[in-house]
């Protein structure tokens, strides 16, 4: 063996986490407060096309006008019908913690009878029971776990109408 | 409209899915050096280094500063433009531009990805907004099977169109040196019977996870007529980003696509871009992304595209050559993957691209890049100045 | 080169050491906004309006890959060109000085973020040494830049109280500037009793953790008349690469940053800097580097630094004002730094610099820096 061919290739692991707490700032913040102290969903809407933004947020990126602020709101019903899921069965890293959760979960993407999609789990597990166009209903936790994150929404369930 | 520059030099490393045996700066002096050399300069020819990769991807933080010694960039100019996976492409826009500044005479544009050295998945994953949407985000694989079932049910292509375009993404890498997944596949049958991720996309379906790198060598009009024999002249690029995607409710967005392409023709007088234009060389993530996008560039009325590659239009020796290369799905290392479709474009335009080059003239080539939330960037590269 | 470029609009956010009420992209906005408000501009794309817009940010900074998404949506993005320079903020406005020159655009939006208060900047910055070398010893740019402090002092001897008196004016300085963070004056004496950091450097030698933003929009010379009554023309530009590894150079020399400023005298005529400038506003994120950075600009003979600033010549009323904003030292985040520094010499030339104007300021020079000892180093010549 010549001696390139012995070279042992070394790595340098690094497993360092870099913390963040970002800022919700006055749209997404004041969604998550009203999710985690009234139960309320919100979107905002564009002044120009008219288009629910969800989340809030400081401009229509499209029309390029600013957003009303809380109230001038349109409150959302939390009900609405599947368009698509997805059954995520590898193991995923949660984002926040960098650690793997195995579990598999269904996600689903919801349009709100308001006209405006949104994505979350689903309750339902079993994919043979989801079918495009079913209704269902938005799902929190209950007040006293609320956090004022996205995850105070426990869920979408399917409901018989 | 802009100055003139040329493409006076293209340097790739050999791609593949792990270089343990390199750092990720020399990863990047190989591909300088093999640029130098196609382009018969040293490095002291060179003005200005621009630089770009996926900013977390391997974790470093101003990844040009490590870099800088080992591209030649030590007491000269130089750029960080990252723009995710268009940074490839946006990358040889940031050269055209010094290039064309008149302040640079040569710029030399580096591009690598070295993924084994992070966890791309994470990287992917953070592009989503870390407080609305990152915790339920699942990458490209959801996107992709969205658009190959939205082509199956609108336009009535099958599974066996999307193989047929991975045979030929085969065929290509198995005659480019640099290629990374070379299977050697014979029939649709070998494709369809890879393991299926989320329907009705297969993992052959999708691009391999790649190491690697590439440089290209950009010089004004005056430098380029003195320095080279055969510059390879660029005459316009668009770059197209848009707004946060944060509601899926329409699974094919095209409209950043449709943009750069019409934009760069009407520019440019292109009014029938397969006749107008030689061959193309596209960031295609997924063989359904290489079936959808050739319409929104154009190549062909909605619908038809999965009827070019049953006639074998779009093969290496076709009416149309798409990705002679081999293209994205059988090579991708993100951050030089745009810049890879420009090399590659300019090579074959050399006539300089070997066993995978093109069996009719090629006088214009379209290549372009793709990433972040559908954004695109687009080159249009000729064999002549006029 | 047959183009003029134009700064015809500067803006700034006021810099804190955190915005716990906005996210990375609102920030932007608030830059964005007052831009658009004060050139009338748009993003129509008649040829009436924007053309292009180039953002500054880091995904490191955001914790987020392509940082740029937000930014750019808040910014004109949406269906149109962006893209993101990725290192000081000066080269940002460099990138569209460039874009703008070579024909391909003939206005572009600026806009550099940073909200540094969301993350721990120290890890970042360990991040940027080579892993396997210099990384697993901890480094980040402070304990660098007491390595060069070390060597600047030993090989030039310059004083604790010469360092200080940097401090004293950019604070001093900064009190008549709105938009800075620091704007209370401080003393030599609270300077030298401030703790230790890194020996020799101080806690009042370094710069604040800051959140804010700062956003220009450059302009064609036809463009740029229609725009506003008082264009600041790009005159020259200059930049450079040091080596990385800090036992390659000799920490008390800056040539990276000779060699641009080279490049961007000569394209300006300027033959005797401290004569032919007026004002400065050079990127010092520890005190001793405005006196190193003095030397590589010109302003001084190599080792000087120290009298430059005894004998007063950059205090407001000198011969060559440096850093009558307040300077880094009075808070701008990372990134930004160099894009306020621009806009700040811009502010100066246009006569809109308020309490801190420097009368009669007709050529301005900017410089931005970044990486570990300055690595990276890049300077701007701007004439009214």
């Amino acid at each position: 063996m010549d001696k390139k061919e012995s070279q042992e290739y070394l790595g340098t692991p690094n497993l360092m986490n870099l913390p963040f707490n970002w800022s919700a700032g006055p749209y997404l913040g004041r969604w998550l407060v009203e999710l985690r102290d009234n139960g309320k969903l919100w979107a905002s809407r564009c002044p120009k096309c008219q288009r629910l933004l969800l989340p809030p947020r400081i401009i229509c990126g499209i029309c390029y006008v600013r957003a009303p602020e809380w109230p001038d709101w349109v409150e959302l019903s939390g009900k609405g019908k599947l368009i698509e899921w997805e059954k995520v069965e590898a193991p995923q890293m949660n984002p926040s913690t960098g650690k793997i959760e195995p579990e598999p979960y269904i996600h689903g993407n919801i349009l709100l009878d308001e006209g405006v999609s949104f994505q979350h789990y689903l309750e339902e597990q079993d994919v043979t029971k989801l079918a495009e166009r079913a209704r269902v209903e938005v799902v929190l936790k209950p007040k006293h776990e609320r956090k004022g994150l996205v995850t105070d929404i426990l869920y979408f369930r399917l409901v018989k109408e | 409209m802009a100055n003139r520059v040329a493409i006076i030099g293209v340097g790739q490393t050999y791609h593949t899915s792990k270089r343990p045996d390199v750092c990720i700066p020399e990863l990047c002096n190989e591909a300088i050096r093999a640029a130098l050399e196609d382009a018969q300069l040293t490095i002291k020819d060179i003005d200005a280094v621009v630089m770009g990769n996926m900013e977390l991807f391997e974790g470093r933080y101003h990844q040009d500063l490590w870099q800088a010694d080992y591209v030649g960039a030590y007491h000269k100019s130089g750029f960080r433009v990252t723009t995710g996976g268009t940074t490839g492409g946006t990358l040889a826009c940031t050269a055209f531009f010094c290039a064309a500044s008149g302040l640079y005479d040569v710029i030399m544009a580096v591009t690598f990805e070295k993924q084994s050295e992070g966890d791309s998945r994470a990287g992917l994953k953070t592009v989503a907004d870390p407080i609305w949407d990152r915790w339920i985000s699942t990458g490209a694989i959801g996107t992709f099977a969205r658009l190959g079932s939205w082509y199956m049910k609108t336009f009535g292509a099958t599974e066996e169109h999307a193989a047929l375009v991975r045979l030929k993404a085969d065929r290509n890498a198995c005659l480019n040196p640099h290629a990374h997944l070379k299977l050697h596949l014979k029939t649709v049958e070998d494709v369809l019977k890879s393991e299926m991720l989320v329907p009705p996309l297969r993992r052959l379906d999708m691009c391999p996870t790649s190491e690697g790198a590439c440089v290209i060598i950009v010089a004004s009009e005056k430098k380029a007529k003195k320095l080279s024999r055969k510059p390879v002249w660029v005459k316009d690029w668009v770059e197209v980003h848009n707004e946060t995607r944060y509601n899926r409710g329409d699974p094919v967005s095209l409209e950043n696509l449709e943009k750069a392409a019409l934009t760069i023709y009407k520019r440019n007088g292109i009014t029938n871009p397969r006749r107008d234009i030689s061959m193309a060389e596209i960031y295609e993530p997924a063989t359904w992304a290489e079936l959808v996008w050739s319409e929104a560039f154009l190549f062909c009325e909605k619908g038809e595209s999965y009827k070019l590659i049953e006639r074998g239009v779009t093969e290496r020796d076709g009416e149309f050559p798409v990705n002679p290369s081999g293209g994205v799905i059988a090579t991708n290392p993100i951050g030089a993957t745009g810049l890879i479709r420009v090399a590659e474009a300019a090579l074959q335009l050399r006539g300089d691209a070997g066993p995978h080059q093109v069996s009719r003239e090629v006088k214009r080539t379209f290549t372009t890049a793709w990433g972040g939330s559908s954004w695109t960037v687009a080159h249009l590269l000729s064999k002549s100045l006029d | 080169m047959s183009r003029k470029v134009s700064i015809v609009a500067v803006a700034q956010t006021e810099y804190e050491k955190a915005k716990p009420a906005w996210r990375e992209a609102e920030i932007t906005y608030q830059v964005v906004e007052k831009l658009l408000q004060e050139t009338g501009l748009s993003f129509a794309e008649d040829g009436t309006g924007i053309d292009a817009t180039v953002t500054c940010s880091s995904d490191h900074w955001d914790g987020r890959t392509l940082s740029n998404i937000p930014h750019g949506e808040v910014a004109g993005s949406h269906l149109r060109a962006e893209e993101k320079v990725s290192s000081d903020g000066i080269n940002a406005v460099i990138y569209a000085y460039l874009q703008i020159l070579s024909g391909h655009y003939d206005t572009v939006l600026v806009v550099a973020t940073c909200k540094e208060s969301q993350t721990v900047g120290y890890i970042i910055e360990n991040f940027a040494f080579d892993p396997a070398y210099q990384q697993k010893i901890g480094l980040d740019f402070l304990a660098a830049a007491a390595l060069q402090a070390n060597r600047y002092i030993h090989k030039y001897g310059i004083t604790p109280e010469q360092r200080a008196r940097v401090v004293v004016k950019n604070r001093g300085n900064a009190k008549n500037n709105p938009y800075a963070q620091l704007r209370k004056p401080v003393s030599i004496k609270d300077v030298l009793n401030s703790p230790v950091l890194a020996h020799p450097i101080k806690l009042l030698e370094v710069k604040p953790v800051s959140d804010g933003a700062c956003g220009l929009i450059l302009a064609v010379e036809e463009k740029a008349r229609k725009l506003t009554r008082t264009p600041v023309w790009i005159a020259g530009m200059g930049q450079c690469y040091e080596s990385h590894y800090l036992g390659d150079r000799d920490l008390a020399e800056c040539d990276a940053l000779s060699l641009a400023a080279k490049d961007a005298y000569r394209q300006a005529g300027i033959t005797d800097p401290l004569r032919q400038i007026d004002l400065a506003e050079i990127s010092e994120y520890y005190s001793y580097q405005e006196l190193l950075w003095s030397e590589g600009l010109g302003f001084c003979h190599k080792g000087n630094g120290g009298k430059l600033i005894e004998k007063g010549v950059t205090e407001l009323g000198g011969n060559l004002p440096v850093n009558p904003s307040g300077g880094v030292l009075s808070g701008n985040p990372i990134l930004v730094a160099g894009t306020a520094r621009v806009a700040e010499v811009a502010l100066q030339l246009m006569g809109k610099a308020g309490a801190r104007q420097v009368p009669k300021a007709k050529t301005g020079l900017a410089h931005g820096t970044y990486g570990p000892c300055g690595q990276h180093h890049a300077v701007l010549l701007l004439r009214a």
